[in-house]
């Protein structure tokens, strides 16, 4: 049987790999999406973001809800890099694209309640390459049943 | 004092050659030594696999070096993004492909 929480960030891969021009976003950010890497990344694979589903709050024993229900929040982060000579202006539209591609679909598909944006910030760093960076923290909400997924 | 730095960069030993021109002037071909080691970039958490190029110069050849600058070297334009004389003669040239 299928990981609820496993189950949400897989369609949330899926869904930032819409995130492309030909859709009608702004970057092809689709192209470079991965799941907690942790391997440096290279010039040609950016820009990228990548998901990390770091921590979970969980409401049990109905404080809020039934006493056979969890309520899960699932805290992530959405990591964006990108590289070049306006990695100002690419930066800001990634973060935009990221959030309309999450505004099209805030169920994931019907697995979560919803997802809320909490914030982002943004960082630029210059070697050879100038790189920006983004941070975007996001909330999802979703359900399962108490200690078991079934 | 200038003669010692002449022999610590110069062409036969790891010197190579470089155009280098200030903000607002003309080009000159002086000696460097370049390097461009390879660094990681830490941002936002992420690794980017990046290098910082740099060259060591002789001060007098880039006495009036500021930011903006530019450098080829083997057939590559860096932009100066950083100046640090030394106080002995030397002055490191920090460099990036952008500007």
């Amino acid at each position: 049987m299928a990981i609820t929480r496993q189950t949400i960030v897989n369609n949330l891969k899926t869904l930032l790999q819409t995130i492309t021009i030909a859709n009608g976003y702004y970057t092809a950010l689709g192209s470079n999406v991965y799941l907690f890497r942790t391997i440096p990344m290279q010039a040609d694979e950016l820009p990228a973001v990548v998901i990390f589903d770091k921590g979970e709050n969980i409401d049990t024993e109905g404080v809020t809800g039934s006493v056979n229900v969890w309520n899960r929040v699932l805290n992530v982060t959405l990591q964006i890099v990108c590289a070049g000579s306006t990695v100002d202006t690419t930066v800001r539209k990634l973060i935009t694209d990221v959030y309309k591609a999450i505004g099209t679909d805030t169920t994931l598909t019907s697995t979560c309640i919803d997802v809320i944006t909490t914030g982002n910030q943004i960082e630029i760093e210059q070697e050879s390459k100038l790189i920006a960076g983004a941070s975007l923290d996001i909330i999802i909400f979703y359900r399962t049943n108490k200690y078991t997924e079934s | 004092m200038d003669q010692p730095i002449s022999e610590f960069i110069n062409t036969d030993d790891f010197g190579q050659s470089a155009t280098y021109t200030a903000s607002g002037g003309s080009p000159a071909t002086i000696t460097i030594i370049f390097d461009n080691e390879f660094f990681l970039s830490t941002i936002v958490g992420s690794g980017y696999e990046n290098t910082n190029p740099t060259a060591l110069c002789k001060t007098t050849d880039v006495s009036t070096a500021t930011n903006g600058a530019t450098l080829v070297t083997d057939s590559v334009t860096y932009y100066v993004i950083g100046v640090q004389p030394d106080g002995t003669g030397f002055t490191k040239l920090i460099l990036s492909t952008q500007n």
